[in-house]
């Protein structure tokens, strides 16, 4: 169980299971408030106060046996995992980049602390490298500022991508965009996926990102993953209500047909509903799911979702 | 301005321009560049689109009064409304309402929301008598799917978001406008919420006959509920027709390229929207550029694209601001 503290307690994140697989895109999904940025920095082990780890483990198969990326302090995370394993970008990434120094000099950074090369050496391979993924040369001389918004972000993933690392993770890599500057990016996000071969956990809030990039998505709600499963099936055949939901209020392109949005609104999570937390406004509601917790069965293969309309049978 | 001739329209803009300076030389940009806009007088829902920094947003603000355009006017039921004082800026204010994009930035959170709505009824409905005032909210919040007992004597943070928008809609619709003005009022919200509003603009306009310009960047939202869209590129709109066609045969390539970038919630179209594409640094740039704005990414650019602005073709009922289409005069723009 994973926990805000402040005071009281926001169950932000609660007993999630997840397993995310070598060359594969795992989509997060779910609206604001339902844990899913907190779920991939805990992920991450970037667990600050007020930000508590209550009990769990974060497995990391780093090829040399896995780890537990919770089980390390900070500065052990930040000189073993940081980087080489596992990347990390951050919800509005393009602010995160230091407006005094030089985008060569981000990159000298990490290139010096985790390759050991010196600063010219690293200049070098910077230039080189962000050629390679199709970025201007100049673009190591610029200060942050004086790149676009779209460039900014693109230079973060290039330094989260550096060091090769086995997973990577980005929380709402594009959302400040525009769409046909989201595209490009995301595209180069894919592209550098399929060329390590690693894993890449995505968050966001946009389903038709999910639709466009991921292999597999699992929708979280109100802290707790409801609904997991191949995105074409989830897509498709959505088992969970509120997926349901979810998928059939988005407006499309060429489709005029009216849709209805979700009643109600998320639980406060200092103090969630009993049973299943989506019970408030299900139209399905039994007795049962306001006192029991649902179990996440398997209703499909590789299909799971955690409802008692399906966990009956 | 062709085409208004029957009828008076119920809004037109024309050669609206607006200029911004910045930085310590007063460099110039057009955030608005000679916009020409029509809409007739019946219930209707004209959509702005554009990506941030197309001007949609400013545009909006020409439109209400709070910015004055450099040059070009904007005619409301056929009276200049940069021109109007005193009891026709009144009935202005009555007949043009807006909502904004955040509920929570429009409302101030010391005070009740409901002290809005009773001064937007005593000041400029004319109501006085409180009981009947208390009546005619409870009318108007039950139309946005709330009621007075939900709203009375709370404060805007005891609202959730897509609560206090209903609010901020209920108070636009107090003056019973003929225009309500719509600025992102759905982009704060989730995406399952979203529909819920946008399905009150449809019903507030068969059931009080009240048109509506929805501003967004998002062109799901609008193919949901517009009849009309405009397309603005760096302060021009560059296409503008029934969005049926508009968002089904895009004519500009602009329209083309931001059609096709949309991730939309449907897998299969997967493959076509991972073909690459190439992105351009130079933003600023392009506002300040001679020819046609969207030249440097064109992919049919000619070079009198970087030279002469394009001028403005009818093509089956939709405007174009795009070279492609021209034919008459000397020589017509090629496909390359």
């Amino acid at each position: 169980m994973k926990t805000y503290e402040e005071q009281f307690y926001v169950d932000a994140v609660s007993g999630v299971t997840l397993e995310a697989y070598e060359n594969e895109v795992l989509g997060i999904a779910g609206e604001s408030g339902c844990g899913k940025s907190t779920l991939l920095k805990i992920i991450y082990g970037y667990v600050k106060p007020p930000l508590t780890v209550r009990s769990g483990r974060v497995l990391v198969d780093t090829g040399k046996g896995s780890i537990d990326v919770l089980s390390m302090d900070l500065e052990e995370r930040r000189s073993r995992i940081w980087w080489r394993y596992i990347s990390y970008i951050p919800q509005n990434a393009m602010n995160v980049l230091n407006p005094t120094s030089r985008i060569r000099d981000h990159f000298a950074e990490v290139l010096r602390l985790h390759q050991g090369l010196d600063r010219e050496e690293a200049y070098r391979v910077a230039a080189e490298y962000v050629t390679q993924l199709g970025l201007p040369r100049d673009v190591v001389n610029a200060f942050p500022h004086q790149l676009s918004g779209g460039m900014r972000q693109r230079v973060v993933i290039a330094l989260a991508l550096i060091m090769k690392p086995r997973v990577v993770l980005a929380d709402e890599p594009t959302t400040a965009l525009d769409v046909v500057v989201q595209r490009g990016i995301l595209q180069t996000l894919i592209e550098r996926q399929r060329e390590l071969r690693n894993t890449l956990i995505l968050v966001t809030h946009d389903m038709g990102v999910h639709a466009m990039l991921t292999d597999r998505i699992a929708i979280m709600y109100a802290g707790k993953i409801v609904e997991i499963g191949r995105t074409e099936e989830v897509f498709e055949k959505p088992l969970h209500p509120y997926t349901r939901m979810l998928i059939e209020s988005l407006p499309r392109l060429g489709d005029k047909r009216v849709r209805k949005g979700l009643a109600g609104q998320p639980p406060d999570l200092r103090s969630p509903p009993p049973g299943c937390r989506f019970h408030p406004r299900c139209p399905y509601t039994t007795d049962r799911c306001r006192r029991e917790e649902p179990p996440l069965v398997e209703v499909e293969k590789g299909h799971w979702v955690a409802c008692w309309l399906y966990a009956k049978k | 301005m062709a085409g208004h001739e029957a009828g008076k329209p119920l809004l037109e803009l024309r050669g609206v321009t607006k200029i911004f300076r910045y930085g310590m030389f007063g460099f110039r940009f057009r955030a608005v560049d000679d916009v020409n806009l029509v809409m007739e007088d019946r219930p209707l829902i004209l959509t702005i689109a554009g990506e941030s920094g197309s001007g949609k947003s400013t545009l909006a603000k020409i439109i209400l009064g709070i910015h004055k355009p450099e040059y070009g006017q904007v005619l409301y039921r056929g009276r200049d409304i940069h021109r109007l004082r005193g009891r026709e800026l009144l009935w202005f204010r009555k007949e043009v309402q807006a909502v904004f994009q955040d509920p929570f930035a429009s409302f101030n959170p010391l005070k009740r929301v409901y002290g809005y709505l009773y001064e937007t009824v005593k000041n400029i409905v004319g109501i006085s008598e409180r009981a009947k005032i208390d009546a005619y909210i409870d009318e108007v919040l039950r139309s946005v799917g709330l009621n007075l007992d939900k709203v009375k004597g709370k404060y805007p943070h005891e609202f959730s978001g897509g609560e206090l928008q209903r609010v901020a809609i209920a108070r636009a619709l107090l003056t019973r406008p003929r225009l309500i003005i719509a600025d992102e009022p759905v982009s704060m919200l989730d995406a399952s919420l979203r529909v819920n509003i946008l399905n009150v603009f449809k019903r507030i306009r068969e059931e009080m006959g009240t048109s509506f310009i929805y501003i967004t960047h998002d062109l799901a939202t609008a193919y949901y509920i517009s009849d009309l869209i405009a397309i603005m590129y760096r302060g021009s709109v560059i296409e503008y027709g029934p969005i049926e066609r508009v968002l089904t045969k895009p004519l500009h390539p602009y329209t083309q390229t931001l059609l096709e970038s949309i991730p939309e919630p449907d897998p299969r179209r997967r493959s076509e929207w991972l073909k690459p594409i190439k992105l351009s640094g130079i933003e600023e740039k392009e506002f300040v550029a001679k020819g046609c704005k969207f030249a440097p990414r064109c992919p049919y650019a000619t070079k009198r694209c970087f030279e002469e602005p394009p001028p403005e073709v009818v093509v089956n009922g939709v405007r174009v601001r795009c070279w492609l289409y021209y034919v008459k005069g000397s020589s017509p723009a090629e496909k390359r």
